[in-house]
Protein backbone atom coordinates (compact mmCIF):
# COMPACT_ATOMS: atom_id res chain seq x y z
CA UNK A 1 0.00 0.00 0.00
CA UNK A 2 2.71 2.44 1.06
CA UNK A 3 4.75 1.56 -1.99
CA UNK A 4 1.86 2.11 -4.39
CA UNK A 5 1.06 5.56 -2.94
CA UNK A 6 4.74 6.49 -3.15
CA UNK A 7 4.69 5.44 -6.78
CA UNK A 8 1.49 7.34 -7.43
CA UNK A 9 3.04 10.55 -6.14
CA UNK A 10 6.52 10.25 -7.57
CA UNK A 11 5.70 8.80 -10.99
CA UNK A 12 3.90 11.87 -12.40
CA UNK A 13 6.67 14.19 -11.20
CA UNK A 14 9.41 12.06 -12.70
CA UNK A 15 7.38 11.78 -15.90
CA UNK A 16 6.94 15.56 -16.02
CA UNK A 17 10.61 16.37 -15.50
CA UNK A 18 11.80 13.75 -17.97
CA UNK A 19 9.30 14.90 -20.55
CA UNK A 20 10.43 18.50 -20.20
CA UNK A 21 14.06 17.49 -20.67
CA UNK A 22 13.09 16.21 -24.13
CA UNK A 23 11.71 19.56 -25.26
CA UNK A 24 15.08 21.37 -25.69
CA UNK A 25 16.32 18.38 -27.67
CA UNK A 26 13.39 18.63 -30.05
CA UNK A 27 13.46 22.40 -30.54
CA UNK A 28 16.14 24.69 -31.97
CA UNK A 29 18.64 25.53 -29.19
CA UNK A 30 17.37 29.02 -28.57
CA UNK A 31 16.64 29.98 -24.98
CA UNK A 32 14.40 32.92 -25.87
CA UNK A 33 12.02 30.69 -27.78
CA UNK A 34 11.78 28.40 -24.76
CA UNK A 35 10.55 31.07 -22.39
CA UNK A 36 7.74 32.03 -24.76
CA UNK A 37 6.49 28.46 -25.07
CA UNK A 38 7.24 27.53 -21.45
CA UNK A 39 3.65 28.01 -20.15
CA UNK A 40 2.26 25.71 -22.80
CA UNK A 41 4.88 23.02 -22.24
CA UNK A 42 4.43 23.10 -18.46
CA UNK A 43 0.69 22.67 -18.86
CA UNK A 44 0.94 19.89 -21.43
CA UNK A 45 3.25 18.01 -19.09
CA UNK A 46 0.85 18.46 -16.15
CA UNK A 47 -2.01 17.26 -18.34
CA UNK A 48 -0.21 14.14 -19.56
CA UNK A 49 1.05 13.29 -16.08
CA UNK A 50 -2.44 13.58 -14.61
CA UNK A 51 -3.86 11.54 -17.51
CA UNK A 52 -1.34 8.84 -16.64
CA UNK A 53 -2.42 8.73 -13.01
CA UNK A 54 -6.12 8.80 -13.82
CA UNK A 55 -6.56 5.06 -14.16
CA UNK A 56 -5.41 4.60 -10.58
CA UNK A 57 -8.44 6.38 -9.09
CA UNK A 58 -10.86 3.47 -9.41
CA UNK A 59 -9.09 0.54 -11.10
CA UNK A 60 -7.38 -0.84 -7.99
CA UNK A 61 -10.58 -0.58 -5.97
CA UNK A 62 -12.50 -2.22 -8.81
CA UNK A 63 -10.04 -5.08 -9.10
CA UNK A 64 -9.73 -5.91 -5.40
CA UNK A 65 -13.46 -5.56 -4.76
CA UNK A 66 -13.42 -2.62 -2.37
CA UNK A 67 -15.53 -0.61 -4.83
CA UNK A 68 -18.19 -3.29 -4.56
CA UNK A 69 -17.99 -3.08 -0.77
CA UNK A 70 -18.50 0.67 -1.05
CA UNK A 71 -21.54 0.15 -3.28
CA UNK A 72 -23.32 -2.33 -0.99
CA UNK A 73 -22.69 -0.29 2.15
CA UNK A 74 -25.73 1.69 3.25
CA UNK A 75 -23.91 5.02 3.45
CA UNK A 76 -23.98 7.77 0.87
CA UNK A 77 -21.70 7.00 -2.04
CA UNK A 78 -20.93 10.62 -2.86
CA UNK A 79 -18.84 11.30 0.23
CA UNK A 80 -16.32 8.46 -0.06
CA UNK A 81 -15.97 9.22 -3.77
CA UNK A 82 -15.34 12.88 -3.04
CA UNK A 83 -12.79 11.76 -0.45
CA UNK A 84 -11.06 9.55 -3.00
CA UNK A 85 -10.90 12.42 -5.48
CA UNK A 86 -9.47 14.83 -2.90
CA UNK A 87 -6.90 12.20 -1.98
CA UNK A 88 -6.00 11.72 -5.64
CA UNK A 89 -5.55 15.46 -6.05
CA UNK A 90 -3.40 15.73 -2.90
CA UNK A 91 -1.26 12.79 -4.00
CA UNK A 92 -0.75 13.87 -7.64
CA UNK A 93 -1.88 17.44 -8.33
CA UNK A 94 -0.30 19.22 -5.36
CA UNK A 95 3.09 17.50 -5.72
CA UNK A 96 3.05 18.40 -9.42
CA UNK A 97 2.37 22.05 -8.54
CA UNK A 98 5.22 22.01 -6.01
CA UNK A 99 7.59 20.38 -8.50
CA UNK A 100 6.63 22.68 -11.38
CA UNK A 101 9.22 25.40 -10.51
CA UNK A 102 11.92 22.90 -11.51
CA UNK A 103 10.36 22.66 -14.97
CA UNK A 104 9.86 26.40 -15.15
CA UNK A 105 13.50 26.96 -14.20
CA UNK A 106 14.72 24.56 -16.88
CA UNK A 107 12.51 26.31 -19.46
CA UNK A 108 13.73 29.76 -18.25
CA UNK A 109 10.27 31.07 -17.42
CA UNK A 110 10.38 34.75 -16.35
CA UNK A 111 10.24 35.25 -12.56
CA UNK A 112 6.78 36.88 -12.70
CA UNK A 113 5.29 33.63 -13.92
CA UNK A 114 6.18 31.36 -10.99
CA UNK A 115 3.43 32.12 -8.48
CA UNK A 116 0.62 32.24 -11.09
CA UNK A 117 1.93 28.97 -12.49
CA UNK A 118 1.85 27.20 -9.13
CA UNK A 119 -1.61 28.56 -8.31
CA UNK A 120 -2.99 27.63 -11.72
CA UNK A 121 -1.61 24.09 -11.44
CA UNK A 122 -3.05 23.69 -7.93
CA UNK A 123 -6.52 24.74 -9.12
CA UNK A 124 -6.29 23.16 -12.56
CA UNK A 125 -5.09 19.75 -11.40
CA UNK A 126 -8.06 19.55 -9.03
CA UNK A 127 -10.34 20.10 -12.03
CA UNK A 128 -8.39 17.48 -13.99
CA UNK A 129 -8.87 14.93 -11.21
CA UNK A 130 -12.59 15.68 -10.95
CA UNK A 131 -13.41 15.76 -14.67
CA UNK A 132 -11.17 12.80 -15.31
CA UNK A 133 -12.89 10.78 -12.60
CA UNK A 134 -16.13 10.86 -14.62
CA UNK A 135 -14.47 9.23 -17.61
CA UNK A 136 -12.48 6.89 -15.36
CA UNK A 137 -15.69 5.66 -13.75
CA UNK A 138 -17.37 5.28 -17.16
CA UNK A 139 -14.56 3.09 -18.47
CA UNK A 140 -13.56 1.25 -15.28
CA UNK A 141 -15.18 -2.02 -16.31
CA UNK A 142 -13.20 -2.08 -19.56
CA UNK A 143 -9.99 -2.77 -17.66
CA UNK A 144 -6.61 -1.14 -17.71
CA UNK A 145 -4.72 0.31 -20.65
CA UNK A 146 -7.77 1.01 -22.81
CA UNK A 147 -7.67 3.83 -25.31
CA UNK A 148 -11.20 4.97 -24.55
CA UNK A 149 -10.16 6.81 -21.38
CA UNK A 150 -7.62 9.16 -23.02
CA UNK A 151 -9.78 9.96 -26.06
CA UNK A 152 -12.79 10.79 -23.93
CA UNK A 153 -10.86 12.75 -21.32
CA UNK A 154 -8.65 14.96 -23.50
CA UNK A 155 -11.54 17.05 -24.90
CA UNK A 156 -12.74 17.67 -21.33
CA UNK A 157 -9.32 19.03 -20.43
CA UNK A 158 -9.55 21.71 -23.10
CA UNK A 159 -10.82 24.61 -20.93
CA UNK A 160 -8.12 24.02 -18.36
CA UNK A 161 -5.24 24.03 -20.80
CA UNK A 162 -6.61 27.23 -22.38
CA UNK A 163 -7.04 29.17 -19.16
CA UNK A 164 -4.05 27.58 -17.40
CA UNK A 165 -1.61 28.73 -20.06
CA UNK A 166 -3.45 32.06 -20.24
CA UNK A 167 -2.81 32.62 -16.51
CA UNK A 168 0.95 32.21 -16.94
CA UNK A 169 0.99 34.15 -20.23
CA UNK A 170 -0.93 37.06 -18.71
CA UNK A 171 1.46 37.17 -15.74
CA UNK A 172 4.54 37.19 -17.99
CA UNK A 173 3.20 39.99 -20.18
CA UNK A 174 2.12 42.07 -17.19
CA UNK A 175 -1.65 41.73 -17.54
CA UNK A 176 -4.10 40.89 -14.77
CA UNK A 177 -3.64 37.13 -14.41
CA UNK A 178 -6.37 36.82 -11.80
CA UNK A 179 -8.99 36.84 -14.57
CA UNK A 180 -8.07 33.51 -16.20
CA UNK A 181 -7.38 32.08 -12.76
CA UNK A 182 -10.89 33.06 -11.71
CA UNK A 183 -12.32 31.32 -14.77
CA UNK A 184 -10.42 28.18 -13.76
CA UNK A 185 -11.87 28.58 -10.27
CA UNK A 186 -15.35 28.70 -11.79
CA UNK A 187 -14.74 25.47 -13.66
CA UNK A 188 -13.39 23.91 -10.47
CA UNK A 189 -16.46 24.96 -8.45
CA UNK A 190 -18.80 23.52 -11.06
CA UNK A 191 -16.82 20.29 -11.24
CA UNK A 192 -16.70 19.97 -7.45
CA UNK A 193 -20.45 20.33 -7.25
CA UNK A 194 -21.28 17.99 -10.12
CA UNK A 195 -18.60 15.34 -10.63
CA UNK A 196 -18.80 13.35 -7.34
CA UNK A 197 -22.58 13.09 -7.73
CA UNK A 198 -22.26 12.01 -11.37
CA UNK A 199 -19.61 9.42 -10.50
CA UNK A 200 -21.75 8.04 -7.68
CA UNK A 201 -24.74 7.85 -10.03
CA UNK A 202 -22.66 6.05 -12.65
CA UNK A 203 -21.54 3.44 -10.13
CA UNK A 204 -25.04 3.06 -8.73
CA UNK A 205 -26.89 2.69 -12.00
CA UNK A 206 -24.63 0.31 -13.88
CA UNK A 207 -24.27 -3.47 -13.68
CA UNK A 208 -20.59 -3.39 -12.72
CA UNK A 209 -20.23 -6.67 -10.93
CA UNK B 1 -30.30 38.73 -60.39
CA UNK B 2 -27.92 37.71 -63.11
CA UNK B 3 -25.25 35.08 -63.61
CA UNK B 4 -21.76 36.03 -62.53
CA UNK B 5 -20.10 33.83 -65.12
CA UNK B 6 -20.52 34.23 -68.85
CA UNK B 7 -19.07 30.90 -69.97
CA UNK B 8 -18.74 27.38 -68.67
CA UNK B 9 -14.95 27.72 -68.52
CA UNK B 10 -15.25 30.80 -66.30
CA UNK B 11 -17.65 28.95 -64.04
CA UNK B 12 -15.27 26.02 -63.62
CA UNK B 13 -12.17 28.20 -63.25
CA UNK B 14 -13.71 30.88 -60.97
CA UNK B 15 -10.72 33.22 -61.29
CA UNK B 16 -8.34 30.44 -60.29
CA UNK B 17 -10.32 29.59 -57.16
CA UNK B 18 -12.40 26.94 -58.93
CA UNK B 19 -10.26 24.05 -57.69
CA UNK B 20 -10.99 24.94 -54.08
CA UNK B 21 -14.67 25.70 -54.50
CA UNK B 22 -15.46 22.64 -56.58
CA UNK B 23 -13.46 20.30 -54.34
CA UNK B 24 -15.39 21.57 -51.32
CA UNK B 25 -18.71 21.16 -53.14
CA UNK B 26 -17.97 17.66 -54.44
CA UNK B 27 -16.66 16.37 -51.11
CA UNK B 28 -19.74 17.66 -49.30
CA UNK B 29 -22.03 16.10 -51.89
CA UNK B 30 -20.15 12.82 -51.40
CA UNK B 31 -20.59 13.00 -47.62
CA UNK B 32 -24.28 13.81 -48.06
CA UNK B 33 -24.69 10.83 -50.35
CA UNK B 34 -22.99 8.55 -47.82
CA UNK B 35 -25.16 9.95 -45.01
CA UNK B 36 -28.30 9.06 -46.98
CA UNK B 37 -27.19 5.72 -48.40
CA UNK B 38 -25.62 4.25 -45.26
CA UNK B 39 -28.83 4.11 -43.16
CA UNK B 40 -30.93 3.02 -46.15
CA UNK B 41 -28.58 0.11 -46.85
CA UNK B 42 -28.43 -0.99 -43.22
CA UNK B 43 -32.23 -0.63 -42.97
CA UNK B 44 -32.79 -3.00 -45.87
CA UNK B 45 -30.10 -5.39 -44.60
CA UNK B 46 -31.80 -5.60 -41.19
CA UNK B 47 -35.18 -6.16 -42.85
CA UNK B 48 -33.74 -8.97 -44.96
CA UNK B 49 -32.19 -10.58 -41.87
CA UNK B 50 -35.49 -10.45 -40.01
CA UNK B 51 -37.34 -12.01 -42.95
CA UNK B 52 -34.71 -14.75 -43.24
CA UNK B 53 -35.05 -15.45 -39.53
CA UNK B 54 -38.84 -15.64 -39.86
CA UNK B 55 -38.57 -18.06 -42.79
CA UNK B 56 -36.24 -20.47 -40.96
CA UNK B 57 -38.44 -20.20 -37.90
CA UNK B 58 -41.61 -21.15 -39.77
CA UNK B 59 -39.77 -23.95 -41.58
CA UNK B 60 -38.51 -25.46 -38.33
CA UNK B 61 -42.02 -25.13 -36.90
CA UNK B 62 -43.42 -27.01 -39.90
CA UNK B 63 -40.75 -29.70 -39.58
CA UNK B 64 -41.61 -30.14 -35.92
CA UNK B 65 -45.27 -30.63 -36.85
CA UNK B 66 -44.38 -33.21 -39.52
CA UNK B 67 -42.32 -35.17 -37.01
CA UNK B 68 -45.23 -35.27 -34.64
CA UNK C 1 -56.14 21.66 -30.11
CA UNK C 2 -53.73 23.97 -28.30
CA UNK C 3 -54.36 22.29 -24.99
CA UNK C 4 -53.63 18.87 -26.39
CA UNK C 5 -50.47 20.29 -27.91
CA UNK C 6 -49.35 21.74 -24.59
CA UNK C 7 -50.07 18.56 -22.67
CA UNK C 8 -47.05 16.93 -24.37
CA UNK C 9 -49.15 13.89 -25.23
CA UNK C 10 -47.87 14.13 -28.79
CA UNK C 11 -44.32 13.97 -27.43
CA UNK C 12 -45.04 10.82 -25.47
CA UNK C 13 -46.61 9.25 -28.52
CA UNK C 14 -43.68 10.28 -30.68
CA UNK C 15 -41.28 8.64 -28.25
CA UNK C 16 -42.83 5.26 -28.93
CA UNK C 17 -40.60 3.52 -31.51
CA UNK C 18 -43.52 2.11 -33.48
CA UNK C 19 -45.28 5.45 -33.81
CA UNK C 20 -42.08 7.24 -34.75
CA UNK C 21 -41.26 4.57 -37.33
CA UNK C 22 -44.57 4.93 -39.16
CA UNK C 23 -44.71 8.75 -38.86
CA UNK C 24 -41.17 9.28 -40.09
CA UNK C 25 -41.86 6.91 -42.97
CA UNK C 26 -44.51 9.34 -44.19
CA UNK C 27 -42.31 12.40 -43.55
CA UNK C 28 -39.16 11.16 -45.30
CA UNK C 29 -40.26 11.71 -48.96
CA UNK C 30 -41.31 15.28 -48.13
CA UNK C 31 -38.12 15.99 -46.20
CA UNK C 32 -36.06 14.59 -49.06
CA UNK C 33 -37.92 16.64 -51.65
CA UNK C 34 -37.78 19.94 -49.75
CA UNK C 35 -34.21 19.64 -48.51
CA UNK C 36 -32.79 18.60 -51.88
CA UNK C 37 -34.69 21.44 -53.58
CA UNK C 38 -33.44 23.98 -51.04
CA UNK C 39 -29.86 22.73 -51.25
CA UNK C 40 -29.94 22.79 -55.05
CA UNK C 41 -31.46 26.29 -55.15
CA UNK C 42 -29.04 27.55 -52.49
CA UNK C 43 -25.99 26.09 -54.22
CA UNK C 44 -27.04 27.42 -57.64
CA UNK C 45 -27.78 30.85 -56.18
CA UNK C 46 -24.62 30.95 -54.10
CA UNK C 47 -22.21 29.58 -56.66
CA UNK C 48 -23.55 31.23 -59.81
CA UNK C 49 -25.59 34.31 -58.96
CA UNK C 50 -24.27 35.82 -55.72
CA UNK C 51 -21.66 38.54 -56.31
CA UNK C 52 -18.00 37.69 -55.58
CA UNK C 53 -16.44 38.97 -52.37
CA UNK C 54 -14.46 42.19 -52.74
CA UNK C 55 -11.35 40.82 -51.00
CA UNK C 56 -11.54 37.06 -51.37
CA UNK C 57 -12.97 36.87 -54.88
CA UNK C 58 -14.77 33.68 -55.80
CA UNK C 59 -13.18 31.51 -53.10
CA UNK C 60 -15.65 32.97 -50.58
CA UNK C 61 -18.34 30.80 -52.19
CA UNK C 62 -17.18 27.96 -49.95
CA UNK C 63 -19.08 29.85 -47.22
CA UNK C 64 -22.29 28.30 -48.54
CA UNK C 65 -21.15 24.90 -47.29
CA UNK C 66 -18.77 25.88 -44.53
CA UNK C 67 -21.11 28.02 -42.43
CA UNK C 68 -24.20 25.76 -42.51
CA UNK C 69 -22.14 22.67 -41.69
CA UNK C 70 -20.43 24.47 -38.78
CA UNK C 71 -23.88 25.55 -37.52
CA UNK C 72 -25.08 21.97 -37.56
CA UNK C 73 -21.87 20.63 -36.06
CA UNK C 74 -22.45 22.81 -32.98
CA UNK C 75 -26.25 22.56 -32.85
CA UNK C 76 -26.01 18.82 -33.44
CA UNK C 77 -23.94 18.45 -30.31
CA UNK C 78 -26.74 20.06 -28.30
CA UNK C 79 -29.35 17.84 -29.97
CA UNK C 80 -27.25 14.82 -29.07
CA UNK C 81 -26.65 15.88 -25.46
CA UNK C 82 -30.30 16.83 -24.88
CA UNK C 83 -31.44 13.50 -26.32
CA UNK C 84 -29.00 11.75 -23.99
CA UNK C 85 -30.33 13.70 -21.00
CA UNK C 86 -33.93 12.89 -21.93
CA UNK C 87 -32.97 9.24 -22.19
CA UNK C 88 -31.28 9.28 -18.80
CA UNK C 89 -34.20 11.00 -17.06
CA UNK C 90 -37.25 9.41 -18.72
CA UNK C 91 -35.52 6.18 -19.81
CA UNK C 92 -36.96 6.36 -23.31
CA UNK C 93 -35.14 3.98 -25.64
CA UNK C 94 -35.80 6.16 -28.65
CA UNK C 95 -33.80 9.09 -27.29
CA UNK C 96 -30.70 6.94 -26.84
CA UNK C 97 -31.00 5.82 -30.45
CA UNK C 98 -31.48 9.44 -31.46
CA UNK C 99 -28.30 10.26 -29.58
CA UNK C 100 -26.40 7.51 -31.39
CA UNK C 101 -27.63 8.72 -34.79
CA UNK C 102 -26.92 12.36 -33.94
CA UNK C 103 -23.36 11.44 -32.94
CA UNK C 104 -22.59 9.91 -36.34
CA UNK C 105 -24.23 12.73 -38.30
CA UNK C 106 -22.70 15.43 -36.10
CA UNK C 107 -19.25 13.95 -36.53
CA UNK C 108 -19.64 14.02 -40.32
CA UNK C 109 -20.88 17.62 -40.20
CA UNK C 110 -17.89 18.61 -38.05
CA UNK C 111 -15.56 16.86 -40.46
CA UNK C 112 -17.22 18.69 -43.35
CA UNK C 113 -16.84 22.04 -41.60
CA UNK C 114 -13.16 21.37 -40.91
CA UNK C 115 -12.52 20.10 -44.42
CA UNK C 116 -14.18 23.00 -46.22
CA UNK C 117 -12.48 25.37 -43.78
CA UNK C 118 -9.10 23.90 -44.63
CA UNK C 119 -9.78 24.24 -48.36
CA UNK C 120 -10.98 27.80 -47.89
CA UNK C 121 -7.86 28.55 -45.84
CA UNK C 122 -5.58 27.81 -48.80
CA UNK C 123 -6.58 30.77 -51.02
CA UNK C 124 -7.40 33.21 -48.20
CA UNK C 125 -4.76 32.45 -45.51
CA UNK C 126 -2.18 30.80 -47.73
CA UNK C 127 -2.20 27.50 -45.86
CA UNK C 128 -4.51 24.54 -45.45
CA UNK C 129 -4.22 24.16 -41.72
CA UNK C 130 -3.79 26.81 -39.01
CA UNK C 131 -3.75 26.21 -35.26
CA UNK C 132 -6.21 29.03 -34.81
CA UNK C 133 -8.61 29.07 -31.87
CA UNK C 134 -11.75 28.30 -33.87
CA UNK C 135 -10.14 25.57 -35.98
CA UNK C 136 -8.56 23.89 -32.97
CA UNK C 137 -11.74 24.00 -30.94
CA UNK C 138 -13.71 22.52 -33.84
CA UNK C 139 -11.15 19.71 -33.94
CA UNK C 140 -11.79 19.18 -30.22
CA UNK C 141 -15.51 19.03 -31.04
CA UNK C 142 -14.76 16.27 -33.55
CA UNK C 143 -12.86 14.39 -30.82
CA UNK C 144 -15.84 14.83 -28.48
CA UNK C 145 -18.14 13.31 -31.08
CA UNK C 146 -15.71 10.45 -31.71
CA UNK C 147 -15.38 9.86 -27.96
CA UNK C 148 -19.16 9.59 -27.59
CA UNK C 149 -19.39 7.28 -30.60
CA UNK C 150 -16.61 5.05 -29.23
CA UNK C 151 -18.17 5.03 -25.75
CA UNK C 152 -21.57 3.93 -27.09
CA UNK C 153 -19.98 1.03 -28.98
CA UNK C 154 -17.37 0.00 -26.38
CA UNK C 155 -19.49 -2.21 -24.16
CA UNK C 156 -21.02 -5.63 -24.74
CA UNK C 157 -24.05 -4.51 -22.76
CA UNK C 158 -25.67 -2.07 -25.22
CA UNK C 159 -27.81 -0.24 -22.69
CA UNK C 160 -24.80 0.38 -20.49
CA UNK C 161 -22.89 1.77 -23.44
CA UNK C 162 -25.73 4.10 -24.42
CA UNK C 163 -26.07 5.37 -20.87
CA UNK C 164 -22.34 6.00 -20.59
CA UNK C 165 -22.34 7.75 -23.96
CA UNK C 166 -25.16 10.02 -22.79
CA UNK C 167 -23.26 10.95 -19.62
CA UNK C 168 -20.12 11.70 -21.62
CA UNK C 169 -22.10 13.82 -24.09
CA UNK C 170 -23.61 15.80 -21.21
CA UNK C 171 -20.26 16.36 -19.50
CA UNK C 172 -18.77 17.45 -22.84
CA UNK C 173 -21.27 20.30 -23.21
CA UNK C 174 -18.97 22.50 -21.07
CA UNK C 175 -16.83 22.86 -24.18
CA UNK C 176 -19.52 23.96 -26.60
CA UNK C 177 -19.84 27.57 -25.35
CA UNK C 178 -16.04 27.85 -25.50
CA UNK C 179 -16.02 26.64 -29.10
CA UNK C 180 -18.86 29.01 -29.92
CA UNK C 181 -17.16 32.02 -28.36
CA UNK C 182 -13.60 31.19 -29.43
CA UNK C 183 -13.59 33.64 -32.34
CA UNK C 184 -14.57 36.49 -30.07
CA UNK C 185 -12.24 35.62 -27.19
CA UNK C 186 -9.10 34.99 -29.22
CA UNK C 187 -8.50 37.41 -32.04
CA UNK C 188 -6.70 35.01 -34.32
CA UNK C 189 -6.96 34.43 -38.05
CA UNK C 190 -10.54 33.21 -38.24
CA UNK C 191 -12.97 36.01 -38.99
CA UNK C 192 -15.66 36.75 -36.40
CA UNK C 193 -19.14 35.39 -36.91
CA UNK C 194 -20.86 37.14 -39.81
CA UNK C 195 -24.38 36.04 -38.95
CA UNK C 196 -25.90 37.36 -35.77
CA UNK C 197 -29.40 37.03 -34.46
CA UNK C 198 -29.34 39.98 -32.10
CA UNK C 199 -27.56 42.60 -34.18
CA UNK C 200 -27.13 43.40 -37.85
CA UNK C 201 -25.19 40.84 -39.86
CA UNK C 202 -21.95 42.03 -41.42
CA UNK C 203 -22.60 40.24 -44.71
CA UNK C 204 -24.14 41.83 -47.79
CA UNK C 205 -27.81 41.04 -48.40
CA UNK C 206 -27.14 39.48 -51.85
CA UNK C 207 -24.74 37.02 -50.27
CA UNK C 208 -26.90 36.50 -47.20
CA UNK C 209 -30.05 35.29 -48.96
CA UNK C 210 -28.52 32.16 -50.53
CA UNK C 211 -26.72 31.48 -47.24
CA UNK C 212 -30.01 31.46 -45.36
CA UNK C 213 -31.49 29.12 -47.97
CA UNK C 214 -28.52 26.80 -47.50
CA UNK C 215 -28.82 26.88 -43.70
CA UNK C 216 -32.50 25.92 -43.83
CA UNK C 217 -31.66 23.25 -46.38
CA UNK C 218 -28.92 21.83 -44.14
CA UNK C 219 -31.28 21.72 -41.15
CA UNK C 220 -33.90 19.85 -43.14
CA UNK C 221 -31.27 17.50 -44.51
CA UNK C 222 -30.14 16.90 -40.93
CA UNK C 223 -33.72 16.02 -39.97
CA UNK C 224 -33.90 13.68 -42.95
CA UNK C 225 -30.71 11.82 -42.06
CA UNK C 226 -31.77 11.61 -38.40
CA UNK C 227 -35.01 9.96 -39.53
CA UNK C 228 -33.16 7.53 -41.79
CA UNK C 229 -30.57 6.56 -39.15
CA UNK C 230 -33.24 6.29 -36.44
CA UNK C 231 -35.45 4.01 -38.55
CA UNK C 232 -32.54 1.62 -39.04
CA UNK C 233 -31.79 1.73 -35.29
CA UNK C 234 -35.45 1.12 -34.39
CA UNK C 235 -35.68 -1.83 -36.73
CA UNK C 236 -32.47 -3.32 -35.35
CA UNK C 237 -33.41 -2.98 -31.70
CA UNK C 238 -37.09 -3.88 -32.09
CA UNK C 239 -36.70 -6.87 -34.41
CA UNK C 240 -38.05 -9.28 -31.82
CA UNK C 241 -41.30 -7.34 -31.33
CA UNK C 242 -44.58 -8.28 -32.93
CA UNK C 243 -45.11 -5.01 -34.81
CA UNK C 244 -41.85 -5.43 -36.72
CA UNK C 245 -42.79 -9.01 -37.60
CA UNK C 246 -46.22 -7.82 -38.78
CA UNK C 247 -44.45 -5.21 -40.88
CA UNK C 248 -42.29 -7.89 -42.51
CA UNK C 249 -45.28 -10.12 -43.16
CA UNK C 250 -47.15 -7.27 -44.81
CA UNK C 251 -44.09 -6.42 -46.89
CA UNK C 252 -43.77 -10.02 -48.08
CA UNK C 253 -47.46 -10.14 -48.98
CA UNK C 254 -47.11 -6.92 -50.93
CA UNK C 255 -44.10 -8.17 -52.90
CA UNK C 256 -45.80 -11.50 -53.45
Amino acid sequence: MARSTFEATIAPIVFMCMGVSLIPLALPPDSASHSSIAPGIVWIMVLLASLMSLERIFTFDYEDGSLEQLLISPQLLTQPIFGKLVAHWVMTGVPMALASPIMAFVLSLPADGYIPMILSIVIGSAYLSLAGSVCASLTVSLGRGGFLLPITVIPLYMPIIIFGTATIDFAISGMDWLFPLAVMGTFLCLATAICPIVVAAIFRSTPLF
Amino acid sequence: MRMQFSSLYELIDMDGHGVFVWTAVSVSLLIFLILVLLPILSHSRILRNIELGMKTESRSLRNAEVKK
Amino acid sequence: MIRSFLSFKWLYRLSSPKFFYSTSGKAIPWLLLISVTLLAVGLFWGLLIAPPDARQGDSFRIIYIHVPSSFLALAGYYFMAVAGAVGLVWRTKLSFWFMKSAASIGASMTFLALFTGAIWGRPSWGTYWVWDARVTSMLILLFLYLGVMAMIRAFDNKEYGQKNGAILALVGTVNVPIIYKSVDWWHTLHQPATLKLTSESTIHIDMLQPLLVMIVGFYLFYALTICLFLRAEILYHEQATSWVKDLCVRRQEKSG
